[in-house]
């Protein structure tokens, strides 16, 4: 098996307007197809800016960002799309498209022209859909869904547009504990499938589960990387939130570990 | 309180004009209302419908008390034909409204108007402002009478009386009876607008021996309607404000199996005064010229023209010669 | 609403909806050239259709009535229907806004300054519709402008400055008629904005299906991709569409649709808001099946309105009075079945 770099991220600047301070600050990674990546990072890290620059949505100051080796910048929307896929958070949408018409929306980015989705698009769509789980509800309008449909049905759509690296946006935010397990289940199937999958979080116990490798991004830097047993400790974590954490281990848990808050 | 401010105002104006104290009266204006007016009425000015206004005071031999001018989007030719120092005189109206403090400046003895909010208005301030009506098709004769009785014209108010009376009487008798089968069907059309904009044409048509195929007894002052209703209604007669619309008329492909249309019956309404048509003091003659368009063969042209020129001379005191003539006859040109 | 939703499991055959809806279509047509102020009988009108030519004049006005007063009307009316309900959809499409209508952007204000200003000056019927087209598109050529000189791309910014132009034309409207003698213009003025299909013909019919049938063909050439930027501009651009470009010819479409119906019917409100409403409410929103149903709806709508305004009585009541009358308590009527909860 080749081992390609799917994803690389080179000193990677953004500023936003005219602040003095950066966004993001030279920030370097790379994503392995078949690799999974955790974002950890407190609230205003910079995390979803970083999401942004790696989809081409917004353009950096300085750096580069290279998807199977063709730099973003000299990529349409279209070729961007055919190499990186976006779930996005579950959110409100104003229109009831039906969860077919959604996934089938994935396929864009390999539609010609002006066209329409072919039969061989929907034969994907309807693929895609069965094996996330969400085909029995491709009639049903988005908007009528739970939260955790919503996001399969999103992380469907990813898997139809059949890009080999997939972003997720805090996938788990507003899930119950069953939908997160279902999320979190499926993001190791597609890793294992060969796809290199980005995750951003701020709960750190997701990273062990996934026995991921973590970034941490604290004021737009990424100040340590590595796996999660080596890089979250309890000093690093409450560095990283600047709060106090309390460590939560079981012996029963497998190796996962949590972070809560210390109260006083 | 409005009442003694006219009051006072009339009297301090009789002061200053006269230098001995003069007489003030009191009439009733033909909404009801009481307006105090100096005896000696010298300077008048008319607001709203100013050329209708103006030919009921040139029947007066009021030309000179004319104190205002005509905004230029209802100036005519023959208002100055009849009155020609209206052309010096300053404007107190235009499409936004009245200028009041010029109106005021002018220092009128009496203002006519059509419109109960403008009366309204000027009153509160002042002003001697009488309100006339002219609704039913008789209204004008009350108008008249008023306007004698604030003038002290009651003779002319009491000719123009007789004369409207008898003229139509006249016409009504050349025509004798007339089977309703037998009226020709009317139409008077502001073409561009598919409109019948005066309820007054449908007075006139009929007492011309016509039937006005607009006349359904309503209320409103106009009606708009649709091309296919135009046909539908099919008349033997058309009637347009001005020359252009004859040319649309014509050139109009789906209008050309209509009656009027085919026989060439489309006839652009006179303009003295004002638009024969609309409700001006020229409206006998409006009857008599729809009459000898209807019924050539009862009504002459040539005695069309002779009581034109009788009109105008007994009444307005100008002899018109034939191309003046021809030229009322002929209505305005149009855009 | 489940009340006019196909019952789940029935899954309609796109071509026999198209079908269903050109047969609905063309029996209202049929309808409403049987409705007139003109008495025709059916064998009249039938014969008259099918070429027997009567030489009587009775025959000749027939002819004139049918094809050149009722046919062109109809022809517009169904064009007037189709092109602003398009608009409308496509427009709340774009911006994400299912309460957008046509004349967000201010297409109808400038369409009515250009009509205005044309009638002070007394321009023919062509000028008039032209200097209209010419002021639709103008209004928002104006608009994105202004947003770009905020140097801005949102979609925020670019409706505010549709806002701010739509003001600014009926500012100037109000102007013009300010300006215009009351006695002619004036009136011509107000019952030209008014909207009415009293004098239309055939070069009418031409004039507003041009722009319609272009516009509408190359909507619905790109309508599925058009779906996606309902999902927002991040999203559709993460899914590879080209955002920008795309908007761009959208709200040109629709601008000039747009302005082709206030040229030949004035401003008439209403449908490009509603009938999208109804068309996603009953047939969905697989990105086809919408457009037709949308097209077909809007010219059932101003047909029938239309043939109600002409036929009604003598007097002849402004479409755009009537497609207000019947479309605010209707949408009102929605609003309450859908207890304001999600719409579509």
């Amino acid at each position: 098996m080749v081992v390609t770099t799917a994803l690389e991220i080179v000193d990677l600047c953004f500023r936003r307007g005219a602040k003095r301070d950066l966004t993001l600050d030279s920030v370097s990674l790379a994503l392995r197809a078949g690799e999974l990546l955790v974002l950890l990072g407190p609230n205003g890290a910079g995390k979803s800016t970083l999401v942004h620059c790696l989809l081409g949505l917004a353009t950096p100051e300085r750096g580069q960002v290279r998807a199977q080796g063709a730099e973003l910048r000299s990529l349409s929307h279209r070729d961007i799309a055919r190499r990186i896929a976006y779930v996005p958070q579950s959110g409100y949408s104003a229109f009831a498209f039906t969860v077919e018409q959604l996934v089938l929306m994935g396929r864009t980015a390999h539609i010609d022209g002006i066209g329409s989705p072919s039969l061989r698009d929907r034969e994907i769509a309807r693929r895609a859909m069965s094996d996330i789980g969400v085909d029995h509800l491709r009639a049903e309008p988005f908007t009528q869904l739970s939260g955790g449909e919503r996001q399969l049905a999103l992380i469907a759509r990813a898997v139809a547009q059949d890009a080999p690296i997939i972003i997720m946006d805090e996938p788990t935010s507003s899930l119950d504990l069953g939908n997160q397990g279902r999320v979190l289940a499926l993001m190791k199937t597609l890793a294992a499938g060969g796809k290199a999958v980005i995750m951003t979080t701020h709960l750190p116990d997701q990273a062990f589960n996934l026995d991921a490798r973590v970034a941490l991004l604290r004021g737009g830097r990424l100040i340590a990387e590595g796996r999660a047993r080596d890089v979250c400790d309890r000093e690093s974590m409450s560095r990283l939130y600047g709060a106090p954490l309390l460590r939560l281990e079981d012996a029963e848990a497998r190796g996962v570990v949590a972070f809560v808050p210390e109260l006083f | 309180m409005s009442m003694h401010l006219t009051r006072i105002v009339c009297l301090a104006m009789a002061l200053l004009a006269s230098g001995a104290p003069g007489e003030c009266r009191t009439i009733l204006d033909m909404d009801g209302r009481s307006v105090t007016l100096p005896d000696k009425i010298s300077r008048i000015v008319t607001i709203g419908p100013v050329p209708v206004l103006n030919g009921f005071l040139f029947a007066f031999g009021r030309q000179q008390a004319i104190a205002n001018g005509l905004p230029r989007e209802l100036a005519r030719k023959y208002q100055f034909v009849f009155a020609p120092e209206l052309s010096t005189r300053p404007v107190v109206q235009s499409s936004a409204g009245l200028a009041v403090e010029d109106l005021v400046a002018l220092r009128p003895d009496l203002v006519l108007s059509m419109d109960r909010s403008a009366t309204d208005k000027l009153s509160a301030l002042g002003l001697p402002a009488v309100l006339l009506k002219w609704r039913e098709p008789d209204d004008v004769k009350t108008l008249m009478g008023l306007l004698g009785d604030i003038l002290d014209e009651r003779k002319i108010a009491e000719d123009y009386i007789r004369y409207f009376d008898a003229t139509l009487a006249r016409i009504g008798a050349t025509l004798g009876p007339v089977d309703d089968a037998k009226r020709p069907r009317v139409l008077y059309v502001n073409y561009r607008r598919l409109t019948q904009p005066h309820k007054i044409a449908e007075w006139w048509i009929a007492r011309a021996g016509g039937r006005s195929v607009t006349d359904d007894q309503r209320t409103e002052e106009s009606v708009t309607f649709s091309l296919e209703q135009m046909i539908a209604w099919n008349p033997d007669v058309l009637i347009v404000p001005d020359r252009a619309e004859v040319e649309l008329v014509k050139a109009e492909p789906r209008l050309r199996d209509v009656s009027a249309v085919r026989s060439g019956r489309v006839h652009v309404a006179p303009g003295g005064a004002h638009l024969w048509a609309n409700r001006t003091i020229e409206q006998p003659l409006t009857v008599l010229w729809a009459a000898s368009i209807l019924y050539p063969e009862k009504f002459a042209h040539a005695a069309l023209e002779s009581e034109m020129r009788s009109f105008y001379d007994r009444f307005f005191h100008v002899s018109l010669s034939k191309e003046q003539i021809d030229e009322i006859l002929a209505g305005s040109a149009g855009r | 609403m489940r009340y006019w939703r196909v019952p789940p499991g029935v899954d309609i055959d796109a071509r026999a909806l198209m079908v269903g809806l050109v047969v609905v279509l063309g029996a209202m047509i049929v309808v409403s050239l049987a409705i007139g102020r003109y008495p025709l009988s059916l064998m009249t009108i039938a014969e008259t259709l099918l070429g027997r030519h009567d030489p009587s004049q009775a025959g000749a006005t027939a002819e004139t009535i049918i094809f050149m007063v009722r046919l062109p009307r109809i022809a517009t009316a169904i064009m007037v229907g189709a092109g602003l309900s398009i608009a409308g959809s496509a427009y709340q499409t774009v911006f994400r806004n299912p309460m957008a209508s046509p004349s967000l952007l201010g297409v109808s204000a400038g369409a009515g300054f250009g009509a205005s200003l044309a009638l002070l000056f007394h321009l023919p019927t062509l000028g008039v519709e032209a200097a209209a087209f010419a002021g639709g598109l103008a209004a928002v050529g104006a608009a994105y402008l202004a947003a770009r000189s905020v140097r801005s791309n949102s979609l925020i910014t670019l409706i505010l400055c549709g806002m701010v132009m739509s003001a600014l034309f009926q500012a100037l409207i109000s102007l013009v008629k300010y300006v215009a003698d009351p006695v002619d213009t004036l009136a011509t003025i107000t019952f030209w904005l008014m909207g009415s299909l009293a004098k239309a013909n055939a070069m009418d019919a031409a004039t507003v299906a041009a722009p319609v049938l272009l516009g509408g063909a190359l909507l619905f050439a790109l309508r599925w991709r058009i779906g996606l930027l309902a999902l927002g501009e991040q999203e559709a651009a993460s899914l590879g569409a080209d955002v920008t470009r795309l908007r761009t010819i959208v709200i040109l479409c629709a601008t000039a649709m747009t302005a082709a119906t206030v040229c030949v019917a004035g401003i008439v409100g209403w449908v490009g808001l509603l009938i999208p409403h109804i068309a996603r409410m009953a047939f969905g929103m697989e990105p086809g099946r919408a457009f037709v149903a949308t097209a077909a709806l809007g010219a059932l709508f101003v047909l029938g309105v239309d043939d109600v305004a002409r036929s009604a009585s003598a007097i002849e009541i402004p479409l755009g009075v009537m497609t207000a009358v019947i479309g605010a308590p209707f949408f009102l009527f929605l609003v309450m079945r859908t207890k304001g909860e999600q719409w579509s």
